[in-house]
């Protein structure tokens, strides 16, 4: 529903929307609104209609066509006198009275309203007439003298379609040519400049002609086949603009975005745009490991206890369903399906032969190839729009002048941080360009600069160690039998807390620096990357160490099994006649799984991380608030305005917090299939309950920031999060053995042995032998090396690129540094006193070109009524339009300005002559 | 819910001329759509509808072309145009030292601002967009400079009936 309206306002689309409308049911709607709506509302039933009496069609407006333009008062008349052409009006009844009533009064207003708008549309005119390109223009200005010839013509025209006689070859051309016109007029009629009225009004006019007339070119057979290509166009259209519709529905939040979008301006609304992005990563993701590795475990699979490693082992089974156990991920959950232990070595499942282990290789691959491959489209669709990023420096006050407001901006708040914030910015922006390095105490800033770096890489350092020393801990803590709460859960918490505190304390020793704010934020976002990404690092190394110390245990207990296995199977040796029953699963004694260990960890703090946040939030904004909004009647001071006051919504923290989450769920998938899954919940629950934190507990920024900056930027951290996150997991998939008795792995050397399995077991032998060769490092490497050839030869060029813009660049600002002067020194020329020579050369300018430019309204409205009547008029008036309507876009080229004196002669005669005609111009 | 909208809107809109009054839009559309059109804190809400409508009365073509032009599918040369017209507060065709010290002072929402930093200000902007030197910018020397903005087209954006 929303899409539809969205798409509705887009003039494009309403064009598209109206080619349904037949002639016939395009009442003029002027000085009615509401037969427009619902025009729209109806269009497809008359498209319909439309398609069906085809007949019709070709004929009534052929009746119309000469006589339009001067029936269009007539029509009006009906219009607004009486409900006309019979579409079904809901409100039709308890208007009509109305209307009839009013008839009069509409009919005057109507005609009041006509000169206003004549005079607007000269408004209108004059900023078409200086319309952007010139092709524009001279389309524009044929398509004023074809519309003459045609007035001429198309009577003749119109008549001769509709005996059926055969038309001469040059008129056929020139319909061709009128109607490729007006096809193009349609096309481009959403980027001109005109008043919605105007713009119907044209398009309809265009849309009656195409369709009169483009029927009539083809002949014989080629007219039916081209009817139906014309009907099979216009179904293809509205299908693809039905279904634009549907995705933009499709869409999700897009209204709580934009709300958020009204409340807080554009940039807090990038957070959770970059949050719904990442869903839809997620559930892509999401789909994968869902689809190929978990369903058809769970489906064809071996049941739950059929095998040791699937079933939950004797020690444990007591306490398997408590919750405390479940809670840490232990018990049942551990061996389910969503941990790596679970799958089975098995290389093909079910009846479909589905060969799982290598589907779970690929897919791990997969995940990060769609990561790697998304993340990068996306920062290059993003790179498209900013080509001219260079020479934005130029325009830094002209940017700051207007487009600093954010139309966007619905909220008092916001508006009034806003105000701030240009306020600042402006001045901050002229102090800049006065004394660019203005240092007061160099000695002082520099000592306090590289205190707080010491003082922060000490944060740093000790964070890390921190870490390290907890996850050691916890080692310690797992081997021992009942630990406390506190004590299972200790690496989590610590790093949740690092995470909370650091970042405030990184911002208070940054007040110690003295940097500007822009500054300030990039060295804070810095900081704040380094210490999650040191801390995800050194959690990872103690986590490595743990994975280590199990590989070696792994020997000897794989000993064990194998003892323990033949010893029960051989003790019964003697009887042989009854085969013993095999050992029950659970009995089996089994080696630390590591991989599942891992992903264990990482569910941990995936969901440790998302209840800390949903914690911080409740506690930090929301009890805030309330806090703040219902204490503020009995205390002392004002708490809105004073200490606490409402919390801001912290969009760096937040987006860096989602980017590191992100990591760790793309480090942890491999190993814990049903990661993802969690996310997906976590991405999901935190939009809603983000959404509502923001807009019932959070104020809007003070410092505010434009989005379209830092969107890149954000995408570069998650690249660069990206990329680290794979390093670990490529890590242990080439360089680990598996473990013996867990996994889809199980009992190969090294986990990628599945390709080479698959190669060897399941391809044509001479396939095997080209994935030998491929594989060879005598390829590989010369690969490798002519890829870097590549690179370089690329960098090369666009250095080389880059370095002829700058130079033309160079070029053209020597030339404008020479036009500069030059006109200064003809200013200088004036007779002025040489005292205050630039500000009387300024006023002098602005005077002259005021007077110069006084007339153009004027002028262009009366070309514009020129042209309007123009079919009707005389040939000569529409000669003299002509010269005026070359002469204006000419007269503006920058540089060249018309002499006040010059112009002005020129103007009265139009003036005169068209001062008698009282033609309204046709919108 | 469109539908809705926009029924509501014709019956509260028009007065018996079919028009809606200059006031009764900005009235409109706060009563309608609950904060949602921003037209309310727009320091240049009075110039958004000037040049939007006629005779300071809309149409409810005035308000569909006021909503295409600000809705996000706009082609940038057409937000430009208007973005130009907006500025223009007296209408001569250019901005001038005038309009560009009236867009500083509602840009600031003060009136007390001192002379010096309003001339620096305009000269400045002069300075970097005015290319012909006559101290006012044209539509063209506007455009120039607009279309290399990163931000204007995310900034010229108002969502209308909440979608």
């Amino acid at each position: 529903m929303s899409g539809r309206t969205h798409k509705g306002t887009a003039p494009g689309e309403c064009s598209q929307r109206d080619s349904a409308v037949t002639p016939m049911d395009c009442t003029p709607s002027r000085g009615r609104p509401g037969s427009l709506a619902e025009n729209f509302f109806f269009s497809a039933l008359a498209g319909d209609r439309s398609r069906r009496t085809p007949s019709m069609k070709r004929t009534r407006p052929a009746e119309k066509a000469p006589g339009r333009r001067r029936a269009q008062p007539g029509q009006k008349e009906r219009a607004g006198g009486s409900p006309g052409s019979g579409s079904p009006r809901r409100k039709q009844a308890e208007r009509k009275g109305r209307r009839e009533l009013l008839g009069d009064r509409e009919r005057g207003s109507a005609e009041k309203t006509c000169g206003g708008r004549r005079k607007k549309d000269g408004r209108a005119s004059l900023r078409e007439q200086r319309a952007p390109s010139k092709k524009e223009k001279e389309t524009r200005r044929k398509e004023e003298m074809r519309k003459q010839l045609k007035k001429h013509r198309s009577s003749s025209v119109a008549s001769s379609t509709s005996s059926g006689e055969s038309l001469s070859e040059e008129e056929l051309a020139r319909i061709l040519e009128q109607v490729e016109d007006k096809k193009k007029l349609i096309a481009s009629m959403r980027s001109k400049p005109w008043p919605m009225a105007r713009k119907l009004a044209e398009l309809r006019e265009a849309q009656e002609f195409v369709e009169k007339y483009e029927g009539a070119l083809g002949k014989g057979k080629g007219k039916r086949l081209y009817a139906y290509r014309m009907l099979m166009a216009k179904k293809w259209v509205k299908f693809k603009r039905d279904f634009e519709n549907f995705k933009t529905q499709c869409i999700p939040w897009e209204m709580k975005i934009k709300d958020i979008e009204s409340h807080f301006g554009s940039s807090v609304a990038s957070y959770f745009i970059f949050l719904r992005w990442m869903y839809g990563v997620n559930l892509v993701l999401f789909g994968l490991i869902f689809g190929l590795v978990i369903i058809p475990e769970v489906l064809m699979g071996m049941p739950y206890g059929s095998i040791p490693r699937k079933t939950v082992p004797r020690a444990e089974e007591e306490k398997a369903m408590d919750f405390s156990v479940l809670w840490d991920f232990e018990g049942y959950i551990k061996y389910s399906a969503l941990f790596y232990g679970y799958y089975n070595n098995q290389r093909t499942i079910g009846w479909l032969r589905y060969r799982l282990p290598m589907a779970y290789f690929m897919v791990g691959v997969s995940v990060f190839g769609y990561s790697l491959m998304i993340v990068i489209r996306s920062m290059a669709s993003n790179n498209q729009g900013s080509t001219s990023e260079g020479e934005s420096d130029n325009f830094t006050f002209s940017f700051k002048m207007f487009t600093s407001w954010d139309y966007l901006i619905g909220n008092s708040d916001t508006a009034d941080n806003k105000y701030a914030s240009i306020t600042t910015s402006f001045k901050e922006s002229i102090v800049d360009e006065q004394e660019s390095n203005k240092e007061e105490n160099v000695h002082l800033t520099r000592f306090l600069r590289v205190l707080a770096n010491f003082l922060i890489i000490c944060c740093l350092c000790g964070s890390g160690y921190l870490i390290y020393f907890v996850v050691k801990r916890s080692q310690e803590f797992s081997k021992m039998q009942n630990v406390s709460w506190y004590e299972r859960n200790e690496v989590e918490i610590v790093m949740s807390l690092l995470g909370m505190f650091c970042p405030p304390l990184f911002e208070t020793i940054a007040a110690l620096e003295n940097y500007h704010p822009r500054i300030g934020l990039k060295w804070q976002l810095g900081r704040i990357f380094a210490l999650f990404l040191g801390n995800l690092y050194t959690f990872l190394l103690a986590l490595m160490d743990d994975v280590h110390l199990k590989l070696s245990n792994e020997e000897t207990i794989k000993n064990i099994t194998h003892w323990t296995l033949f010893h029960y199977y051989n003790s019964s040796g003697w009887n042989e006649s009854v085969p013993r029953a095999p050992l029950h699963p659970a009995d089996v004694p089994r080696g630390s799984c590591w991989e599942t260990a891992v992903g264990i960890e990482f569910m941990r703090l995936t969901v440790s991380d998302m209840l800390v946040t949903y914690i911080t939030i409740l506690l930090g904004d929301f009890l805030r608030a309330c806090f703040v909004r219902f204490m503020n009647y009995c205390w002392c001071w004002d708490l809105e305005a004073g200490f606490p006051s409402y919390a801001e919504f912290d969009i760096s923290g937040n987006v860096l917090g989602l980017i590191f989450n992100q990591g760790m769920i793309w480090m942890g998938s491999f190993y814990a299939p049903g990661l993802v899954g969690i996310n997906v919940l976590r991405l999901l629950t935190s939009m809603y309950f983000q959404c509502w934190a923001v807009m019932s507990s959070n104020v809007p920024h003070e410092r505010v920031f434009k989005a379209s900056r830092s969107n890149n930027f954000y995408m570069g951290l998650l690249l660069l999060v990206l990329f680290l996150s794979l390093l670990p997991v490529a890590y242990t998939i080439m360089s680990l053995p598996p473990s013996f008795d867990c996994g889809p792995f199980s009992g190969k050397n090294r986990m990628y042995d599945v390709i080479q399995e698959t190669v060897e077991n399941d391809f044509p032998t001479f396939l095997g032998k080209i994935f030998a060769f491929l594989a060879n490092p005598g390829l590989i490497i010369p690969a490798i090396l002519l890829m870097f050839l590549a690179i370089y030869y690329l960098n090369s060029v666009s250095k080389s690129l880059s370095q002829a813009n700058a130079q033309l660049r160079k070029k053209i600002q020597v030339l404008r540094e020479i036009e500069k002067s030059h006109k200064s020194v003809k200013g200088r020329a004036t007779p002025r006193d040489s005292e205050d020579t630039d500000k009387g050369n300024s006023k002098n300018g602005t005077q002259l070109t005021k007077e110069g430019t006084a007339h153009h309204p004027a002028s262009q409205s009366q070309t514009l009524d020129q042209k309007a009547q123009g079919p009707g008029a005389s040939s000569s008036a529409s000669k003299t339009v002509l010269p005026a309507s070359q002469h204006l876009p000419l007269s503006r080229a920058p540089g060249v300005r018309p002499e006040s004196g010059q112009a002005r002669p020129q103007v009265h005669p139009w003036r005169s002559t068209s001062g008698k005609r009282a033609w309204r111009p046709p919108h | 819910m469109d539908k809705g909208h926009r029924e509501q809107e014709e019956e509260n809109d028009k007065d018996e001329y079919g028009m809606a009054t200059h006031s009764s839009i900005l009235y409109l559309q706060e009563k309608t759509t609950v904060g949602r059109v921003m037209l309310s804190v727009n320091p240049f809400r009075d110039r958004i509808c000037r040049v939007f409508s006629h005779n300071n009365l809309f149409s409810f073509e005035d308000v569909l072309g006021m909503a295409s032009v600000f809705s996000e599918q706009a082609c940038p040369s057409l937000k430009i145009e208007y973005a130009f017209r907006i500025y223009d507060f007296n209408e001569n065709g250019f901005i001038d030292e005038e309009d560009l010290q009236r867009i500083i002072l509602r840009l600031l929402n003060s009136n007390d601002m001192s002379e010096d930093l309003l001339t620096d200000l305009t000269s400045h902007v002069l300075n970097e967009s005015d290319l012909d030197n006559d101290n006012m910018l044209s539509f063209s020397e506007f455009e120039h400079a607009m279309a290399k903005s990163p931000d204007f087209m995310n900034s010229f954006r108002i969502h209308f009936w909440g979608c």
